[in-house]
């Protein structure tokens, strides 16, 4: 085996297309006079979408490997880098009336979005711990300094430094954790570990150890219970659209490669102890996001405590997977999270498109903010309704049909508590999003309202948005079939 | 085709209301998809054949073929009548509103046809999951017309309302998943949530599922409470009095007509023929509850000083009726509970826009500031008495046709029971006639009511079709019967066998444990 090949190059292709453009765009800024800087964000936007279309033209048949077995490529990845995709062009199509409203509207902000997806999409490609250490890594650096981009922000500050000590903290779990697998497998990747493993009839207490510390690590980037602690003061503080994009993106990626890792390192022996671990984390995240995104008055607050809620979804879809049964369980649970992720992106992003069409100077994104906006923007409060019945999971939307899928995973998977309690908090989740609903539809608007002046790409990413929950929830067979497929060729 | 037509075409209204931006428009658009619905449903009549068994007018197209969904509608008997109240009731809700919603008209219209396509599509689907979607469809809009157009206390009623039922329905989701999992482990893989098919392979009524109880037992539960909540039983009953109390009248008479109907429907189309055991197993319960809720919604009624919050209770009242017939388990008590669905809509939603008629000229719904309307508005009088005598069951109205088959039907289960039920009866003439006496007669010694405007051509003429509905099956219930029979025989088939499987031909909840021979009471 050679330890390089020209073709493990092209693998990479939407990997290298990002930080190349990132690379454009560092140089590009530097000669760019300041009333020129929207030069950077289609820049970006193109690197972002010739990375889509190479992703789409070179979907794989098969799983292949690349870099020595370092790089794995297979339709599940390529799958989870098409919603990373989608959340970065969406973000940045949201963001120009934020960045203008804010004065932070210059190249470094598009590199550090270009770098950051390249880590999560080098990290959902990981075959290997190290990799997937390598693109969390990326990701993290850039997102630590995107969440405190508002300088004179005291919040975005505070914001940034809580996020970069939390983060870094539980980086330094998981490389611990990383450590301590090596010690018991003498290997970091994956499928040796995963034959090392197999031959261990029962889970040794430094195994446990082992996984608890890598747990700490994705759950802290998932935000799942009780590793949340850093969220709701980062998507309070942080820029609008950087919390959009991390919400989605970071979630996304994180859950991905935790669930490859889950799946073909751990989940070939002792599967359902294992997932009885992760368990008490999706079962943890559902209740208390759910439950404490009642009682927010602030908007981005509460966006941000039910994505602990939907962390908790998916991590059942994670939980079937290495639980269920033999042959079913890993298709249901893994395509269930794929295609709840991707429902899950356009309703999210488009919810925090919403608040960036609203948002004024010095940030309030507060309910009342909200009031009456179905008598002064009709349209604006029927698709921002639209994306809170697809988070609540009402038909036909999309989040619908993505919620029905964890369920259906999760009962068949033999894991109908998590169902019951999930749908019981879906009825929860009711509460606050509807709670919404009502300041835009049954509150009287508020005197003296400014007029906004959206950007076109920010109204058009709003009814790509609308458009795409209500397409694929009402005809979702495709995106299931696409997700499935990719989900076989993950099977070890 | 035809069904398809029905269920969307008011979504066409919607974009044509969103297209134009006057409000006079909004509501000429609306009227207008409102009666061509109607009469689109009336031409299921002539196609419906009421002899044949089974399902008509059937679409069948798969959907999402990953789970076996299709997009499967069809009717028959049941649903057939329900969906004739449907269309009628929801072009009056339109035509009542005309003056009464004044701002935001555009919307209110939107949400109303909304509104109609769910209810539509929830009566025709044959498929559970599609039905599941249509269900929870009706909900939204519902919530809009209470909480923005309602009254004082309207966000409370309108969050508790959709809170309620939002509950009842993740735990029907779960047990369609139950029901789904069972087939597909019996057909090698392959699932389906097609109502014929999930029928003929039914989930085990015997065994140990959980705590010791069948997975049929637990099943039924669980759509129980979802099915109760919307009907809604005792002691599920308590959002109801707020939601109508605060919706405009519109809003209460698609809720009271229509929303309900949708859990007592549910019971009969879903619950009894694919849990026939379990639902034998629970009828006792059934009927406990019916019976508390016949005669407590009638007592509270008594006590109310608001008009509509006394008619919301009766209708918890007349609604225990409805389930006390269905869970008789008979021929009877059967076809009287869907005669008694279709009562109810028309003569409950009779009295709320009866109720709102008078609101909208008073801006008071409070007993104490009424009495002796009957002076100045003669033709009120008259209307309101009718929709009273339909209410309380007067022979020669539709109300005493419902309600005496579901006591001959009561009766053969248990003579105690049918006399609980009855007093059901005698306290609601009571409640009902001494509203109508607070009200209308006595000396109209208050200044503004004196001043009342009587009834235009326009109110008239909401309440018409309702009246001759009420006569028409009070005197000649002949053609309603007919076309339920078939329904109401497969459906009591099916309990029968369930019966004999369950008891072993001897004894049974249905004869007060003596032998069955000569199987009394079922399919006469």
């Amino acid at each position: 085996m050679t330890f390089f090949n020209p073709k493990d190059l092209a693998l990479l292709g939407p990997e290298l297309i990002l930080i190349g453009m990132g690379l454009i765009v560092l140089l590009v800024d530097l000669i760019l006079p300041r009333e020129r800087k929207h030069v950077n964000l289609v820049l970006a936007q193109i690197g972002f979408v010739a990375a889509t279309a190479y992703l789409a033209l070179t979907w794989p048949a098969a799983k292949s490997t690349a870099f020595s077995n370092l790089i794995v490529v297979d339709g599940y990845s390529q799958f989870v880098k098409l919603v990373i995709l989608g959340a970065s062009i969406l973000s940045v199509a949201i963001a120009p009336r934020y960045l203008r409203l804010e004065g932070i509207y210059v190249g470094e902000f598009f590199e550090l979005l270009l770098f950051s997806s390249a880590g999560m999409m080098i990290m959902v490609s990981g075959n290997d711990l190290l990799t997937i250490y390598l693109g969390l890594e990326l990701m993290s650096l850039a997102s630590y300094v995107l969440t405190a981009f508002l300088r004179y922000s005291f919040r975005s500050t505070e914001a940034g430094i809580k996020y970069f000590l939390l983060g870094s903290f539980s980086s330094a779990l998981l490389l611990y954790g990383i450590s301590l697998i090596y010690g018991l497998t003498g290997s970091t990747q994956l499928d040796a570990m995963g034959a090392a493993l197999k031959a261990v009839s029962a889970p040794s207490p430094p195994l446990v150890i082992a996984l608890i510390f890598i747990l700490a690590g994705f759950g802290f980037k998932i935000s799942a219970v009780p590793f949340h602690l850093w969220t709701p003061d980062v998507y309070n503080g942080g820029p609008t659209p950087v919390v959009a994009y991390m919400s989605v993106g970071t979630k996304a990626a994180a859950i991905a490669a935790f669930a490859r890792l889950f799946v073909v390192a751990f989940g070939v022996q002792q599967g359902t102890s294992w997932a009885s671990m992760v368990a008490v984390l999706a079962v943890l995240s559902m209740i208390l996001g759910n439950t404490v995104a009642v009682v927010q008055t602030n908007v981005k607050r509460m966006l941000a405590y039910s994505t602990i809620g939907h962390a908790g979804y998916m991590l059942a879809g994670v939980i079937v997977a290495v639980g269920g049964p033999p042959q079913q369980g890993l298709p249901d649970g893994l395509t269930a999270l794929l295609f709840y992720l991707f429902g899950y992106l356009f309703a999210n992003i488009g919810a925090f498109a919403v608040v960036i069409y609203l948002g004024r100077e010095g940030q309030h994104e507060e309910y009342q903010d909200f009031s009456g906006l179905a008598q002064t923007r009709p349209w604006l409060a029927a698709a921002m309704m639209i994306f809170l019945l697809s988070l609540t999971g009402m038909p036909p939307t999309v989040g619908f049909v993505g919620k029905l899928y964890i369920f259906y995973a999760a009962i068949s998977g033999g894991y109908t508590y998590l169902a019951v309690i999930g749908l019981l908090m879906s009825a929860v989740s009711l509460y606050y999003y509807m709670g919404l609903a009502m300041y835009m539809y049954m509150r009287p608007p508020r005197q003296g309202e400014p007029t906004f002046y959206p950007t076109a790409s920010l109204s058009a990413a709003i009814v790509l948005c609308t458009v795409a929950i209500l397409a694929f929830g009402i005809f979702p067979g495709a995106v299931v079939e696409l997700a499935r497929g990719g989900v076989l060729q993950l099977r070890p | 085709m035809l069904l398809s037509f029905l269920v969307f075409f008011p979504l066409v209204g919607v974009v044509l209301i969103a297209l134009v931006r006057d409000s006079k428009a909004a509501k000429g658009i609306a009227t207008l998809i409102s009666v061509i619905e109607f009469f689109a449903s009336l031409a299921m009549i002539p196609l419906f054949d009421p002899a044949q068994k089974g399902f008509q007018l059937v679409i069948d197209k798969p959907w999402i073929e990953t789970f076996g969904i299709h997009y499967h509608l069809a009717i028959d008997g049941l649903s057939f009548v329900l969906v004739l109240l449907t269309t009628l009731l929801s072009y009056i809700a339109v035509y009542c509103s005309y003056t009464a919603i004044t701002e935001r008209e555009r919307e209110y219209y939107v949400f109303l046809l909304f509104l109609e396509t769910g209810m539509l599509g929830a009566l025709v689907s044959v498929d559970l999951f599609l039905f599941y979607v249509f269900w929870e469809v009706m909900l939204v809009p519902m919530y809009f017309l209470i909480g923005v157009w309602g009254s004082d206390n309207k966000l409370y009623a309108a969050i508790k309302f959709f809170l309620y039922t939002l509950f009842g329905s993740v735990l029907i989701l779960v047990g369609l998943l139950l029901l789904y999992f069972h087939y597909k482990s019996g057909h090698g893989g392959v699932g389906t949530f097609n109502l014929t098919e999930l029928i003929q392979s039914p989930v085990p009524s015997q065994g140990d599922f959980l705590f010791g109880l069948s997975e049929q037992w637990w099943i039924f539960l669980l759509f129980f409470v979802g099915f109760a909540i919307k009907v809604p039983m005792f002691p599920f009953h308590t959002w109801l009095p707020d939601a109508h109390v605060e919706a405009p009248t519109a809003g209460s008479v698609i809720l009271a007509g229509v929303l309900l109907k949708m859990g007592t429907y549910a019971f009969i189309r879903f619950s009894l023929p694919l849990l026939p055991e379990a639902s034998i197993l629970w009828a006792p319960y059934m009927m406990y509850l019916s019976l508390i809720a016949i005669i407590y919604g009638a007592l509270v009624c008594m006590m109310q000083k608001d008009m509509k919050k006394l008619i919301a209770y009766s209708s918890v009242s007349h609604m225990g009726f409805v389930t006390a017939g269905i869970f008789a388990l008979n021929h009877d008590g059967l076809a009287g509970s869907i005669i008694q669905q279709l009562n109810h809509g028309l003569s409950t939603g009779a009295l709320f826009l009866i109720v709102g008629l008078v609101y909208e000229r008073r801006h008071t719904k409070k007993i104490a500031e009424f009495g002796g309307l009957s002076q100045p508005m003669p033709t009120y009088a008259v209307l309101f008495l009718i929709a009273t005598l339909s209410s309380i069951g007067m022979p020669g109205l539709n109300g005493f046709i419902g309600e005496f088959t579901i006591l001959v039907g009561v009766f053969q289960v248990s003579k105690t029971w049918a006399v609980l039920a009855s007093l059901g009866i005698i306290l609601g003439a009571a409640y009902m006639l001494w509203l109508y006496q607070r009200v209308m007669f006595g000396p109209c010694d208050k200044p503004e009511n004196r001043r009342l405007a009587d009834l235009n051509n326009r109110e008239i003429l909401t309440l018409v079709p309702l009246v001759i509905l009420m006569f028409w099956i009070g005197l000649y219930p002949a053609p309603v019967f007919k076309s339920i029979q078939q329904s109401v025989d497969s459906t009591i088939e099916t309990m029968r066998s369930a019966n004999e499987a369950l008891y072993d031909g001897y004894t049974s909840y249905q004869h007060g444990g003596r032998p069955t021979a000569g199987a009394r009471g079922a399919g006469q």
